[in-house]
């Protein structure tokens, strides 16, 4: 188990490398920031400062050595859009952003492991078809719509949250109640199907036939096989969210990363594109490696493979 | 004559499905005793398993359902036991094996714990000491060597001969005085299974435990079983010993099924086989079930069921053609 967790720590980092270096060359094929800073009055010699001034003037691989000196001390640099350190950037907006993000990938993993585990238990019962019409209403309207909506009734109407702002636990509420609406159905129902997998095993039935009972059968027996397929998902879920979730950001007034990163690309700030896509990757880099370990944990046989 | 641990009468197990009722199990009675190994064989969706299910009371749900007759179990009437009953009974007076060994344990759990759990709910055991001991003795039982390291292995690093041993030992660990195997060889190869076989002879010799063995094979049930039920769509058709079963077979089915065995002892172009698909379960004919099958039906076979007769020496059939 220790040596699984030590390679796969080791392509983590690796990864993280290659990630790194990318940024770096994908940012710089995208076009010349110091030409955007132009204006019409502006002279040929402007440019030729800006260029300076940014670094751009010096060989690309110098350029190189300066990003990779400026991420070991923490400095990545600074915007050129205002000139602010993109650290203090990011720093202010990662913790919205992960707030978020956090709070209503926990919320929705807890519902969707309950609403998923019972549905499966329950075929083709009342319950379970009322679960798949919340699944369905979950899926078909779009989160922008349901936020706007809950703003009317909530903010609005009966004024019981605020409908904008980061100031407060309250401020999360509606963004965390939406959010998690959005991304329940799609892992509810993976975990559905992947649990009426299991406890059509043989193995199920074996439990059965030892006289386990039926609680114990679903929550221990099968719950621990049927949670390895949700389990990427469940990854791909919380890398996403904590990329950003520009419509909710933005219908909530909360500036968190997804904001960032559209402003910054649409003004080709380099800097703020790179410092927010190396977050974001090791964010999802992170992510992985975890996933890979509950695997790990769940499954003997990915275990094995490294003794 | 050692005593009766099971009696089924009459049992009718039913699915109700949206497309109709399916009668998979129709007025089945037999009975095994002590140390005795009783066959129940019959083609892919004769009953034979619904039939083991319904005494283990675990027909899938929704749909199936006991419908009607009685299961004694030791002088217990298991249909008018409450769910939790039932379950203490279960993994305890009576267990069961399943067909496949490569699926029927748990992937993500150790072999020890696997066996630890029927033994833990079972038997009032109060240290772990006393738990492992109980495991590593049904391990032994079931002739596994070095008990103790495969404790903590996992399935994955057995051999499909091996789970089903350890399949055996959780159906053996809390001394069951009845074990329904459910086609336990079939998923074996045939060294292995002449292995299981003779395993399981031996277990019944040290422990009195009465089997009902299912299986479409008459290969083993002249291997393994002191007595034959035979069964066609739902119902038993014949029972009797089994040399009694061999050397006169009346059924035109059961005879059928004999001749379908491969020999070596003859030389067969072709192998036999029975001409036909069974009857419908949901829609049966109102005769005998095998009629449209059976190569010498009368008139009446089509019209009416036949009843069951006993001609001596505890071997019964439903015929019209037995007088």
């Amino acid at each position: 188990m220790i040596r699984f967790i030590l390679v796969r720590f080791l392509q983590t980092v690796l990864a993280l490398l290659g990630v790194i270096t990318l940024v770096f060359l994908l940012v710089r094929l995208s076009g010349d920031p110091a030409l955007m800073m132009m204006t019409s009055g502006s002279m040929e010699e402007d440019l030729v400062r800006i260029r300076q001034q940014l670094g751009l003037d010096k060989p690309q691989i110098v350029q190189y050595g300066i990003y990779l000196k400026g991420l070991v001390t923490g400095n990545l640099g600074e915007s050129f859009r205002n000139n602010r350190p993109v650290a203090e950037l990011i720093s202010e907006a990662l913790p919205n952003s992960l707030r978020l993000a956090v709070s209503s990938f926990i919320a929705s993993m807890i519902i969707a492991l309950l609403l998923g585990v019972l549905a499966a238990t329950k075929r083709d019962t009342i319950f379970d078809n009322g679960v798949k019409m919340l699944a369905v209403l979950g899926q078909a309207m779009p989160d922008f719509w349901v936020g706007i909506m809950v703003i009317l009734i909530f903010s609005v109407h009966w004024q019981i949250f605020p409908a904008s702002g980061t100031d407060s636990p309250k401020h999360y509420v509606l963004p965390v109640a939406v959010l998690t609406f959005y991304i329940l159905p799609g892992i509810m129902r993976i975990i559905r199907s992947s649990m009426l997998d299991v406890l059509d095993s043989e193995y199920i039935k074996l439990a059965r036939i030892k006289g386990v009972p039926e609680k114990l059968v679903i929550w221990k027996h099968a719950l621990r096989n049927a949670l390895i397929a949700p389990l990427t998902t469940a990854g791909l879920i919380l890398a996403g969210l904590i990329a950003g979730v520009v419509v909710i950001e933005y219908v909530f007034t909360m500036p968190g990363l997804g904001s960032l990163s559209l402003e910054g690309m649409a003004l080709r700030d380099f800097p703020v594109v790179q410092g927010v896509v190396l977050v974001l990757s090791s964010a999802v880099l992170v992510i992985n490696f975890l996933v890979e370990v509950l695997y790990a944990v769940i499954d003997p046989q990915i275990r094995y493979q490294y003794t | 004559m050692s005593k009766i641990v099971l009696e089924v009468e009459g049992l009718r197990t039913s699915f109700f499905t949206r497309k109709g009722i399916v009668k998979a199990v129709d007025g089945v009675s037999f009975f095994v005793r002590e140390k005795e190994t009783l066959g129940i064989v019959g083609e892919s969706g004769c009953g034979k398993t619904v039939t083991g299910m319904s005494i283990m009371r675990l027909l899938p749900e929704p749909g199936g359902k006991i419908v009607g007759g009685r299961i004694t179990l030791n002088g217990t009437s298991l249909l008018e036991l409450s769910k939790r009953e039932m379950r203490n009974i279960r993994g305890c007076m009576v267990s069961m094996i399943l067909q496949d060994p490569m699926t029927s344990l748990n992937p993500v759990y150790t072999i020890g714990d696997q066996i630890a759990e029927s033994v833990r709910m079972h038997q009032n055991l109060a240290d772990e000491k006393m738990i492992t001991n109980e495991v590593v003795s049904s391990l032994r039982l079931l002739q596994i060597p070095s008990p103790e390291t495969l404790l903590k292995n996992y399935p994955f690093q057995l051999s499909g001969g091996m789970r089903q041993r350890v399949v055996g030992a959780i159906a053996m660990c809390c001394k069951p005085s009845l074990l329904i195997a459910d086609e336990p060889t079939t998923a074996l190869d045939a060294t292995i299974q002449a292995q299981y076989i003779a395993l399981f002879k031996d277990i019944q010799a040290k422990t009195d435990v009465a089997i009902i063995f299912i299986t479409h094979d008459f290969g083993v049930i002249a291997d393994m079983c002191h007595r034959v039920a035979v069964m066609y769509a739902g119902k038993i058709v014949e029972s009797a010993s089994t040399s009694e079963i061999f050397k006169k077979p009346q059924h035109p089915y059961t005879r059928a099924l004999i001749n379908s065995v491969p020999r070596l002892d003859r030389k067969d172009d072709r192998l036999y086989s029975i001409e036909g698909q069974p009857p419908s379960l949901m829609h049966l004919p109102p005769g005998c079930r095998f009629c449209e099958r059976c190569s010498d039906s009368l008139e009446i076979c089509s019209k009416e069921e036949p009843p069951e007769k006993n001609i001596g020496n505890n071997h019964t059939v439903s015929c019209w053609r037995v007088q």
